[in-house]
């Protein structure tokens, strides 16, 4: 039987309508695409219950409360624990990464030696036996740099140094550090707390209060158990800006000024300044400042500031809170203004600041943190000179290299003037790629650390981490290492491992009390006397500091100002991005390895757009970002987001964007006071 | 677009607080460690970032002292009647009737033509352009909760189905009944560990659940809601121009 063309079409035709047709066909593409897509080399997730165990993680600043998540002895995640009385149930973007940051490509793994090849792998003993020698060949000129205020382990570093008849204990600039530098200006005692529940009015002065100041998590909880108002004083929209009840804007640097101005109109309304010693010098200031120079100066309306102080004035005991919003390098005289104004308007028995006692040591040789806070990093290293090089520094958990203001030329005295550097830390970040020897941290998972009354408490609190899992990498304890140092140097310590050290700080702060749950301990703070005096010193440098700057013929300012600014998920400068945040940062600030500035369109005017690329310089260092035109920052206001521009960890964040620490002007570098960075006068040039 | 929305028993959903929400990116984070989601070197390209929540920033547009911001989180919306679902040829989403209305994701099942992803009006959905990666070690911190996904594929956020499977095994093995399960039982990661406490979960149907009253009250809104996809997700902001920038249909109704 021959085969007719027409025969032949209508076969193909039915061919292809029943192949259409039938499932099977389907079904076998369905099933193609299922198993060919089950590539192997996807990485297979384990099977099992997970099991949860509570901790405190030491890795963000708002040290969160949490579970860890484990799947056979395995930390897999983190969750909030509710129950935790500090963090009271919130995990902050940073403390949620602790887990995966174990294996972060920039974890430092085992103990390292600079060679002339670059670092090499050194066993534990050996790397003790070469850093104690130097530090006992460096006798008295030896110093510590810390990049944590809370830790226990100070105490340790401390009596070590201290063994050797050094004293140069310095911690990384911070917030506390400016708190209790003002609190003592003000003839103050003990450390400071905030006492939120008696106060319904918060005003935060510059303070990021809801993301990188004090504490956070437990701020944001606090504030809505006490129904607190928030009040944002500053010259961007940082996140506080975005949930606060009222906002009001200065012109960048100006925020003492604002200040003159409250207390300005305090005295009028007929409250009084503490007549002590001292405060004729701010009396004599204030007559200097009319409410019209003012207001001129921080470019704030007369109906906008009449409303703000109305509204603290109807407030019960207005809680001031000055900070910066990159964390660092607020004005001290900003902070004692502060709380002047606080303790002006606080009714009676509402005191909102109290006070608890310092750390106490257990260790004898150790120098009281009242001593250790009061000493400036910054100055301290400008000082050094190459003809009388320190000849050792120990850096703990503290990136100088990166997160100190001017930064190019902190790395030029750094490199020049310090003989032997020794690192202790967890990554591989720029201060430690330009150490000599490198011991490895472990994380607060890993090992035993401790918190004391973190900034921004209300209570005084101890808190001690719990490990739950053997160090996944060579890594001790900052406890276990300095403790190593000391035996090798020949001091007694009078505690033999981190454990008995950790176990006797306990014992010290929870003797007798019943209050103790899951290593969280508090204690209520006593209300301080008032202030008790004013040094005119903070007042004086901040007002020599205040720059001469030429005014356009009506009366515009022309100089640019860079405010930098920080958030939680950006990560510490110790770890840098968590690579598991880096998709939080938003495009308008950073896009093909640029960065971008902030800059509204009245200082844009008609020279910038949006995707330019502009020079920034201080006049000492520049650098390069677009613009990218936003009205979230005030005019002559610079906004750029820190926490890029690193030269070390790793290819999540090494060499991407730019760290506009470098161009930050520091003020009062020779005064015995210590340093700022709230007036970052910069220029800016279209490339 | 389907033909309507479906009628659901239990309406599983999110109501979003922004003027609580500060912005600071734990969603983010805790959802990418329960989802396993992959890692990316190059965060520069956002619209090729795979990311489940995305934190957006809103600005009224003017200038000091009236301008004004808001932070606002954007999952999936699980709309209840999806514009994704009636495009995918291959059913590997679906919408999910039966058990509290979401919007499923076969990711084995895809075949990565991204249609969905066109037809998503709130860019809900990301592609796989590469193979998940996790730097060497970190892939030991993968959780059990979610299959990674390979090359080629198109994901998205579930509202952690997996825990939702969880909480109704543990209502059976404790002999209660798993279709009236209470709002803290099943609670999506994000919602989990918000430290401002800015997110809600619960039964939308449920006048008992939080979420219920508030999706309910005069300050709630769902974004374009004029294109009828009803999201299962709403959000509360008592400032006005936030309203009017996440709903232009919801203006003209108040203008009458």
């Amino acid at each position: 039987m021959g085969v007719k063309r027409r025969t032949f079409l209508q076969f193909l035709a039915g061919g292809a309508v029943g192949t259409l047709a039938t499932p099977v066909v389907w079904q076998g593409i369905d099933d193609t695409a299922i198993w060919t897509q089950n590539f192997p080399w996807i990485p297979r997730i384990p099977k099992g219950d997970v099991e949860y165990t509570p901790i405190v993680s030491k890795f963000c600043s708002s040290f969160s409360g949490a579970k860890i998540g484990m799947i056979h002895g395995n930390p897999v995640c983190v969750s909030p624990d509710i129950d935790n009385p500090f963090s009271l149930g919130g995990v902050s973007s940073f403390a949620g990464t602790e887990v995966q940051m174990l294996y972060s490509p920039s974890r430092i793994r085992q103990p390292m030696i600079k060679t002339e090849s670059g670092f090499q792998p050194i066993s534990w003993s050996e790397g003790i036996e070469i850093a104690s020698k130097k530090i006992k060949e460096a006798g008295n000129s030896l110093a510590v740099l810390s990049g944590d205020d809370t830790s226990s382990v100070n105490e340790l570093l401390c009596a070590l140094i201290a063994n050797q008849g050094a004293g140069n204990y310095f911690y990384m600039p911070n917030e506390r550090q400016v708190a209790q530098v003002a609190w003592e200006m003000l003839g103050g005692t003990d450390m400071v707390v905030y006492q939120y529940e008696k106060s319904n009015m918060i005003v935060a002065i510059g303070a990021n209060v809801v993301d990188s100041f004090g504490l956070p998590v437990r701020f944001v909880k606090l504030r809505e158990k006490y129904e607190s108002k928030l009040v944002y004083i500053g010259s961007h929209a940082t996140n506080t800006y975005g949930v606060a009840d009222a906002r009001y804007m200065v012109f960048p640097g100006t925020e003492v000024i604002f200040m003159f101005g409250v207390i300005l109109a305090l005295l009028d309304k007929g409250y009084s300044l503490p007549q002590v010693e001292g405060i004729d010098v701010l009396k004599a200031t204030l007559q200097r400042y009319s409410l019209n120079k003012i207001l001129e100066e921080t470019k704030c309306t007369q109906e906008r500031f009449d409303m703000f102080i109305n509204s603290i004035l109807q407030a019960h005991s207005p809680l001031f809170l000055a900070g910066s919003s990159v964390g660092s390098g607020t004005p001290v005289i900003l902070v004692m203004l502060s709380m002047l104004v606080t303790q002006m308007l606080a009714k009676e028995g509402s005191y909102p600041i109290g006070t608890v006692p310092y750390p106490s040591a257990i260790t004898p040789q150790a120098i009281r943190f009242t001593t250790q806070i009061k000493n400036d990093a910054l100055s301290y290293i400008q000082a050094l000179s190459k003809e009388a090089p320190l000849q050792c520094m120990i850096t703990y958990q503290a990136n100088p290299l990166y997160a100190l203001p001017n930064t190019k030329k902190v790395e030029a005295q750094w490199n020049t003037t310090i003989a032997y550097k020794i690192a202790l830390a967890s990554f591989m970040d720029e201060t430690v790629s330009a150490s000599d020897i490198v011991f490895p941290l472990t994380l607060s998972i890993e090992g035993i650390d401790d918190a004391y009354t973190p900034y921004g408490s209300d209570k005084l609190y101890y808190l001690q981490t719990t490990p739950c899992i053997e160090p996944v990498c060579d890594a001790k304890t900052g406890a276990d290492i300095t403790l190593l140092l000391a035996n090798a140097c020949g001091i007694d310590m009078g505690v033999h491992s981190a454990k008995e050290f950790f176990d006797k700080k306990l014992a010290q702060y929870t003797s007798g009390q019943s209050n103790v749950s899951a290593k969280v301990y508090s204690v209520e703070p006593s209300t301080p006397p008032l202030c008790s005096r004013f040094s005119p010193l903070p007042l004086q440098v901040y007002l020599n500091a205040i720059p001469v700057t030429p005014r356009s013929v009506d009366g515009a300012r022309d100089e640019m100002y860079l405010i930098p600014y920080t958030q939680q998920y950006m990560g510490t400068p110790m770890t840098s991005v968590p690579p598991f945040n880096v998709k939080n940062i938003p495009h308008t600030v950073f896009k093909d390895k640029e960065m971008y500035v902030l800059i509204n369109k009245n200082t844009a005017g008609t020279t910038l757009r949006t995707g330019d690329k502009v020079n920034i310089t201080n006049g000492e260092d520049s650098i390069q970002a677009r613009v990218y035109i936003h009205e979230s920052v005030i005019d002559n206001g610079v906004a750029l987001l820190a926490g890029l521009g690193h030269t070390a960890f790793d290819a999540f964040t090494k060499n991407k964007g730019v760290n506009p620490m470098r161009v930050l002007s520091v003020e009062n570098v020779k005064e015995s006071l210590l340093c700022s960075w709230s007036r970052n006068t910069i220029k800016i040039t279209k490339v | 677009m389907a033909s309507g929305p479906v009628e659901l028993k239990i309406r599983w959903g999110m109501v979003i607080d922004v003027d609580k929400c500060t912005g600071c990116g734990a969603c983010m984070t805790a959802c990418q460690a329960e989802n396993n989601v992959g890692l990316e070197e190059n965060f520069s390209k956002e619209h090729r970032a795979i990311s489940w929540i995305k934190v957006r920033k809103l600005d009224n547009g003017k200038s000091f002292p009236d301008y004004d911001e808001v932070y606002m989180p954007q999952p999936c919306m699980q709309c209840q009647n999806p514009p994704c679902v009636p495009v995918c040829p291959v059913v590997a989403t679906e919408k999910g009737v039966e058990d509290g209305g979401f919007v499923s994701q076969i990711a084995p099942r895809c075949i990565g033509c991204r249609y969905c992803m066109v037809a998503c009006p709130y860019e809900s959905r990301a592609f796989n352009w590469h193979d998940p990666v996790w730097p060497e070690g970190m892939e030991k911190t993968l959780t059990p909760n979610t299959s990674t996904r390979m090359r080629g594929v198109v994901e998205k956020c579930t509202y952690c189905h997996h825990r939702y499977t969880a909480a109704r095994a543990k209502a059976y093995e404790e002999g209660r009944d798993p279709n009236e399960l209470g709002e803290d039982e099943y609670i999506p990661a994000c919602v989990e560990k918000c430290p401002s406490g800015a997110l809600y979960f619960g039964d939308l149907n449920n006048p008992e659940h939080t979420v219920y009253t508030l999706s309910h009250s005069e300050n709630a809104f769902r974004l374009l809601e004029k294109i009828g996809a009803e999201p299962q997700l709403y959000y509360i902001s008592e400032r006005d121009w936030v309203q009017k920038m996440a709903d232009y249909h919801l203006e003209l109704k108040r203008k009458g």
